[in-house]
């Protein structure tokens, strides 16, 4: 072994050109578990791409917001979108099917994580499957689909139908 | 929201719902959606409804076309001091002159005024004069009440 590719300790040091594509970093969600990420596409997060450049990334990143779940799902997203030789339109088809199958539990975590690790495409998407799960819906189908609860009273409610009752006139047919 | 076989699962009580979300989530998605859907979601609970009071006052775009509001109706959704409203489209048939100050805001930089039968000309004028950064301008059936003397 040629003398370069030792490392002061001794140790064998992989060649710069492959250890750039196998350089990996470690990511621990809040409970616990360990997953492994290429840098590149760790990178496409900016939260996580900051703490490298800031080198106090140390190899393993915590992660105290994400749970493993959550983190799992993010890190296939990274993963199909640092992926060599993936065309847009594959990426727009994963996109797609990455997000059609979520409850809306899963999606919020999502969005959470997604604005808390910075990752401006994956944010971008969950707001607007979000979005495009309320436009034109009556307040009775964003309730039950977004599972928000009520919490005006009798009163209240009547007030705001009497108020509002123009904003949903013309809605989607609840069935839909 | 339907799962991809078209069902519905049964919603779990345990699982939080979107109104569980940071307000400052909720505003970010709140932000993309048209006049009627947030105030749609405004009606949903407490949360909604004070994160769509606090959107309103600052909404970059106020376009509401799909009925013709009366200055009731229209004063607590657009707020007088939303520094940031660049683009307003509203269907003025139930409008009139007297509406002009609360309308023609000095931030505004495209403004869609349709059915505007029950204006004056002060209409032309006071534009002129309040809104100096416009760029862009519709304006439809100005003055069309108005009997020739």
């Amino acid at each position: 072994m040629a003398p370069k590719n030792k490392n002061p300790n001794g140790e064998n040091v992989v060649p710069e050109v492959q250890q750039k594509k196998t350089q990996a970093l470690i990511l621990k969600s809040s409970d616990g578990e360990e997953f492994s990420i290429s840098k590149s596409a760790a990178g496409l997060s900016v939260a996580i791409k900051n703490m490298m450049e800031d080198d106090c990334a140390g190899g393993v990143i915590p992660l105290p917001l994400v749970d493993g779940g959550t983190l799992a799902r993010v890190i296939t997203y990274l993963n199909k979108h640092a992926e060599d030789g993936a065309s847009d339109e594959d990426k727009r088809k994963f996109d797609e099917e990455f997000l059609s199958g979520m409850e809306v539990d899963v999606l919020c975590d999502v969005a959470l994580a997604g604005n808390y690790l910075d990752i401006r495409g994956l944010f971008h998407d969950v707001c607007q499957r979000i979005v495009n799960g309320m436009k034109n819906k009556s307040v009775e189908w964003v309730r039950k689909t977004f599972r928000i609860e009520s919490d005006f009273t009798a009163e209240e409610e009547e007030q705001i139908k009497k108020e509002y009752a123009w904003a949903w006139e013309g809605v989607d047919s609840d069935a839909d | 929201m339907a799962s991809p076989s078209g069902q519905t699962r049964e919603p779990n009580p345990g699982d939080p719902g979107l109104d569980h979300l940071p307000t400052a989530l909720i505003a970010t998605i709140m932000t993309k959606l048209d006049v009627p859907s947030i105030l749609s979601l405004a009606s949903t609970c407490m949360t909604f409804r004070s994160c769509a009071a606090h959107i309103l006052s600052f909404l970059p775009n106020f376009h509401l076309l799909d009925i013709a509001p009366s200055m009731d109706l229209l004063r607590p959704l657009l707020p007088p001091d939303n520094p940031y409203l660049r683009s307003l489209k509203v269907d003025c048939t139930r409008l009139d002159d007297s509406s002009l100050d609360f309308l023609l805001r000095p931030s505004l930089q495209e403004l869609c005024l349709r059915n505007c039968a029950d204006f004056s000309g002060k209409l032309l004028s006071q534009l002129g004069h309040s809104c100096k950064d416009l760029r862009f301008l519709y304006l439809s059936s100005v003055a069309e009440k108005r009997t020739i003397s």
